[in-house]
């Protein structure tokens, strides 16, 4: 049975172990010294912070949240079970009034709350920046990233705690979460947008909007060219995507969402099958 | 009355048995030392016992509810402070603040509070893991090889802990390794050998079977160490030198062959057996002045 009482306080404690965690305070690190470069790279060209600009900073902030995002929550997550199995923290948890889908469903909450926080501060600060020395640039925007980045870190987070519960060690759960991360962000949509190019018109429009669903990253850089407007400026793949598929917006938002919760019911842990390994 | 009971429990991975046919009752105020080699199947009977593992043959029994448990190697690498880590230990045991605080006074951590815990040493860490398993009055305390790795300040605190722990009706179950870190005379051993429970007895009927440490490996290799010892006795791996556990009886059998083989004076310079009983009143003098060496571990 779901105790929230047992889920809120593995959530605070978690939180304060994945605000703690170096991999997250150096990824908030290169997030904002890499957005504020792509920011001055911009200006640097234009000498100045016109539309073009802006429109062209946002592309870059997204692609960027594209890129790190992903590989953060799954190194977060591919290390966040099997560390704590590798050290007797989960056998000492048996011995506890708390279940496994309580636990798990509290470190999921606590540590997607601790990155969600990451986000707010390399997003936001950049964000901030950006709009004292300009005034083009939206609150809208930057929240749109925030709250999709934030979707995104949750559905990678989730999959790297499905990696993790099902490894045997530190160094096979880092792997994998890096194969996974390599397949998601560079290899899927171009096996998908070759995939287009070859059976359009061949296979049903549903199959390639459920290609679409099947990749979170896909799914987030659609719905943001969707709320945002920034079109084919996101990639060629991107653009392709968004025509062929035709996704609604609510449907990327359930898609992401369910990318978040899906993950968490395959990965209702079963302590007493995994202290064995 | 047995408030933890194993009835032939069996434990496999794969196509191996980790422990096979275990069968133990431990009682309200037992001490129960489990003691055997690493890869013995302690700590799995352990997990077993208190129902961290499933077994795949028999059955288990535990009638109490409160229950602290110290893994052998656990809270290694958690950034949290000892305080905050004991916050969350004792909001799950609906502990309150004034019992956490008891607990950390009673293990010495008082003054750590704030130390991350993956910055403690060893002898720290375990303290802590025993004041977590302190937490919520426990009836039972089950302690995975709490000895390894501690100085003698630490194994005295933690000694004195668990003497004021029975001293109150508790029931402690722990595993060890070594023979030669009795936490009481009083305890029950079970000794388990290639995971089955080949002999169980109280430490101090042991101690008169008397303890046989022999620097074998180096010389003769496990296989014919063990050819030598037979049926007489069990043993316990410690890299460059066995440990047997035999009684009094078997003890001159065994010895026996050793002269047969001529293996106690012409091999060894260093003493090649120790007995960790006192001396008792020779039951042979014969035996005793025909070898000095068995004069002194036997008599």
């Amino acid at each position: 049975m779901l105790s929230a009482r047992n889920v809120l306080i593995t959530v605070e404690k978690e939180f304060l172990e994945t605000v703690r965690n170096r991999w997250l305070q150096g990824f908030v690190l290169v997030f904002l010294i890499l957005s504020f470069t792509v920011a001055a790279i911009a200006h640097w060209r234009t000498d100045s912070f016109d539309f073009d600009t802006v429109h062209r900073i946002h592309v870059s902030l997204l692609n960027l949240c594209l890129l790190l995002i992903p590989l953060m929550a799954l190194l977060l997550g591919s290390q966040n079970v099997v560390a704590e199995r590798a050290d007797g923290f989960f056998e000492l948890m048996c011995t506890y009034p708390v279940s496994g889908f309580q636990l798990m469903f509290g470190k999921f909450l606590g540590a997607w709350a601790a990155l969600g926080t990451g986000l707010l501060v390399g997003v936001g600060v950049t964000g901030l920046s950006l709009a004292l020395f300009t005034q083009s640039i939206g609150a809208g925007v930057f929240l749109a990233l925030l709250v999709t980045s934030t979707g995104l870190a949750g559905a990678f987070l989730a999959v790297g705690m499905v990696i993790s519960s099902r490894s045997r060690s530190r160094g096979s759960a880092l792997v994998t979460a890096l194969v996974v991360w390599l397949l998601a962000v560079a290899v899927y949509d171009m096996v998908l947008v070759q995939a287009i190019v070859a059976w359009q018109g061949h296979v049903h429009p549903l199959a390639f909007r459920a290609a679409l669903f099947a990749n979170p990253v896909d799914v987030v850089r659609v719905l943001l060219t969707h709320w945002l407007g920034l079109g084919i400026d996101v990639g060629t793949n991107t653009g392709m995507l968004e025509v062929v598929t035709t996704p609604s917006t609510a449907s990327l938002v359930v898609a992401l969402v369910l990318w978040s919760v899906l993950p968490m019911l395959v990965c209702r842990y079963k302590l007493h099958s995994s202290a064995r390994g | 009355m047995a408030i933890v009971t194993a009835s032939g429990v069996g434990v496999r991975v794969a196509k191996t048995w980790i422990i096979q046919d275990v069968t133990l009752s431990v009682e309200r105020g037992d001490v129960w030392m489990l003691l055997g080699a690493n890869g013995a199947g302690k700590s799995t009977l352990i997990k077993v016992l208190l129902d961290i593992l499933r077994p795949d043959a028999g059955t288990v029994h535990r009638t109490v509810q409160r229950v602290g448990y110290v893994p052998q190697k656990a809270l290694a690498g958690h950034p949290l402070t000892v305080l905050e880590m004991m916050q969350y230990f004792a909001a799950l045991k609906r502990c309150s603040r004034n019992e956490m605080l008891r607990a950390l006074e009673q293990t010495g951590l008082q003054d750590h509070l704030q130390v991350p815990v993956m910055r403690l040493s060893g002898g720290y860490r375990q303290r802590l893991s025993l004041a977590q398993a302190l937490l919520g009055d426990p009836e039972l305390l089950v302690l995975d090889e709490p000895f390894v790795g501690l100085d003698e300040d630490a194994l005295a605190s933690i000694t004195a802990i668990l003497d004021r722990f029975l001293h109150n009706g508790g029931t402690l179950l722990y595993t060890t390794h070594m023979l030669g870190q009795p936490f009481s005379v009083e305890a029950k051993v079970a000794l388990m050998e290639k995971g089955r429970l080949v002999r169980t007895g109280l430490y101090r009927e042991l101690l008169h079977a008397v303890r046989l440490s022999v620097f074998l490996t180096r010389k003769l290799g496990q296989r014919e160490a063990l050819s030598l010892v037979g049926d007489h006795g069990s043993w316990m791996d410690h890299g460059d030198w066995i440990e047997m556990v035999c009684r009094k009886e078997d003890l001159l059998t065994i010895l026996n062959r050793f002269e047969e083989q001529r293996l106690l004076l012409d091999w060894f310079e260093e003493p090649l057996w120790r007995v960790s009983e006192p001396p008792e009143r020779c039951e042979n003098p014969t035996t005793c002045n025909e070898n000095p060496a068995r004069k002194e571990s036997v008599c």
